[in-house]
């Protein structure tokens, strides 16, 4: 590429530099406000004189992050794990087989794509009334599935078809059951894209909050963004402890950020690339 | 083999089901409001001055957040384009925003804008301001907070689109443009841009179809205050029918945001299909 001259090269240096410091600088003031005693909460400081470390201990007891991240953690789980499973089946069965309606079939789940939660968010609240799921750990992990399902079933879909059928192929001249294919030839193969769909599920129903806030009333039963959301406007919590929890629940997630930086990337911008 | 598909369409038809389902059912839901009601649901929009600002606001919202998303993506994508390893630590920095969940970036960023919060610290040690400014509680910097926290949120994402985009045009172009003797702005202007114009509509739209879903950071950061000057629709339809519990008019709202999105999700698949072509 062709150089600029320097001092339009320099000036765009300034600005990207900027940029950064506005990216991080509310990480650095909420993880300075973590660390800060009551008196120091509002005061322009970014280093406080003593690192107030119990704080991060307040902040675990006052909102309750073992049972957050409990709930968390089963919510997502579950849902990411029926996802996979059921997407990769479906993957493979609309790029190896060919049958009647199943194009029809294809395009119909994916449209599901198009539909925003929130548009559909009263008939589901009907539902689960109904079923009497409404308040339970369900109530939301069968909303996660469906709409993790479609784009989980494209992408596993496009990469099952650049699969060679040979392999397949073999696997049933030796009489391995379709079954057994798929969980013993094809599941090894398609792991890139296993973790693909893990990492972009596991993410959205991690974060995701207009569910958990519609379904989900008891405390024991909040998810982390729900019970950020309820104790920081609720008890109008101390701002030291706000920081302290907004760290505690960013950490695990920044952590497994940078041991997996790129499968994290590519993960989630998978959705934005489907056809 | 037959067994296969068929063990694939049993564990995925009732889920499907479930999906089309909660579309029916919705549409059944409000059909048979309608044959109780007919269109008196539909005929409460035009009054509800709240919803025609919600309307207004989402647009805004909409709008804004496309416009910068777009612009600073775009911008960060040029200049980031190589392989230098500080660019890829900046790449990586200006991304994590995009794992957060929008309701922690919503309780991050209401700190900072808070009257006594770090913008206004820093506003005022910089001497730029006297009197604290009321960020969220201000009717015409509230929706702005919280555009510019959506864009803080998300422009590593269009960023790695763009990237993803520009690392597509092959590199001969460009030489070839050089060769001819193009300045660096005529080969933006003439290689790069027309280049970029299917992920340019890709991520546009996206942006677009995404905005109008905006919920979590509203509801964190001002609950659609004050007086209503950040409502967007999602809020009004979640107010409605979950506070007022008038599930009916919360189904035309849904219907409307449902229309708003198909219409974008349409013109995103025309435009693909015919860049594909």
């Amino acid at each position: 590429m062709p150089r600029r001259p320097s001092f339009g090269r320099n000036l765009l240096w300034v600005l990207i530099l900027l940029w950064i410091v506005v990216i991080l600088f509310p990480f650095v003031w909420v993880l300075s406000l973590s660390i800060r005693t009551q008196q120091e909460v509002f005061s322009a400081i970014l280093i406080p004189k003593t690192a107030r470390l119990a704080n991060y201990l307040d902040a675990w007891t006052k909102f309750g992050f073992t049972t957050l991240f409990k709930n968390s953690v089963v919510v997502s789980l579950s849902s990411v794990a029926i996802t996979v499973f059921i997407s990769a089946l479906a993957g493979y069965g609309f790029s190896k087989f060919r049958l009647k309606g199943s194009n029809f079939l294809f395009h119909l789940i994916l449209s599901g794509v198009m539909i925003p939660p929130v548009a559909v968010v009263i008939p589901l609240f009907v539902f689960m009334k109904r079923l009497g799921l409404f308040n339970s750990y369900p109530s939301i992990v069968i909303p996660y599935i469906v709409f993790g399902l479609p784009i989980s079933t494209f992408i596993f879909k496009s990469y099952i078809q650049n699969i060679d059928n040979d392999i397949l192929d073999a696997a049933r001249i030796d009489g391995c059951g379709e079954f057994g294919i798929f969980l013993r030839i094809l599941f090894p193969i398609i792991k890139p894209a296993v973790a693909t769909v893990t990492i972009f599920t596991f993410m959205t129903n991690w974060n995701e909050f207009l569910l958990a806030v519609i379904f989900l009333h008891n405390q024991g039963l909040y998810t982390l963004p729900l019970g950020m959301s309820v104790f920081v406007g609720q008890y109008s919590a101390p701002w030291q402890l706000i920081g302290a929890g907004v760290v505690i629940s960013i950490a695990p997630v920044l952590v497994l950020f940078f041991v997996l930086q790129n499968q994290f990337i590519r993960g989630l911008t998978a959705g934005a690339v489907r056809g | 083999m037959p067994a296969l598909l068929f063990f694939a369409a049993f564990l995925v038809y009732p889920l499907l089901h479930t999906v089309y389902l909660s579309l029916t059912e919705w549409a059944g839901f409000d059909l048979k409001k309608i044959t109780f009601v007919g269109f008196d649901n539909f005929k409460l929009i035009p009054p509800d001055w709240i919803f025609w600002k919600a309307m207004r606001n989402t647009l805004y919202f909409v709008l804004g957040t496309t416009v910068f998303l777009n612009l600073l993506g775009l911008a960060l994508a040029l200049f980031l384009n190589n392989s230098a390893r500080f660019t890829r630590l900046v790449r990586t920095l200006v991304f994590i925003p995009v794992l957060l969940s929008p309701v922690i970036v919503g309780v991050m960023w209401s700190r900072i804008f808070d009257p006594f919060g770090a913008l206004n610290q820093i506003l005022e040690s910089l001497g730029l301001i006297k009197t604290p400014i009321f960020w969220l509680g201000d009717r015409r910097m509230a929706l702005l907070s919280i555009i510019g926290a959506t864009v803080w949120q998300w422009v590593g994402y269009d960023m790695i689109l763009y990237l993803t985009g520009l690392q597509q045009i092959p590199e001969e172009l460009y030489e070839a443009a050089m060769i001819d003797g193009a300045n660096r702005w005529h080969v933006f202007r003439r290689v790069t841009l027309p280049l970029l114009k299917g992920v340019a509509t890709m991520v546009i739209l996206l942006n677009l179809i995404g905005g109008v879903r905006i919920f979590d950071l509203v509801y964190v950061m001002t609950k659609g205050g004050p007086n209503h000057n950040t409502e967007v629709l999602a809020t009004h339809l979640y107010e409605v029918a979950f506070w007022f519990n008038k599930m009916g008019y919360a189904s035309v709202i849904a219907v409307i945001i449902l229309a708003i999105s198909l219409v974008f999700a349409y013109s995103r698949n025309r435009l693909m299909s015919e860049e594909k072509a």
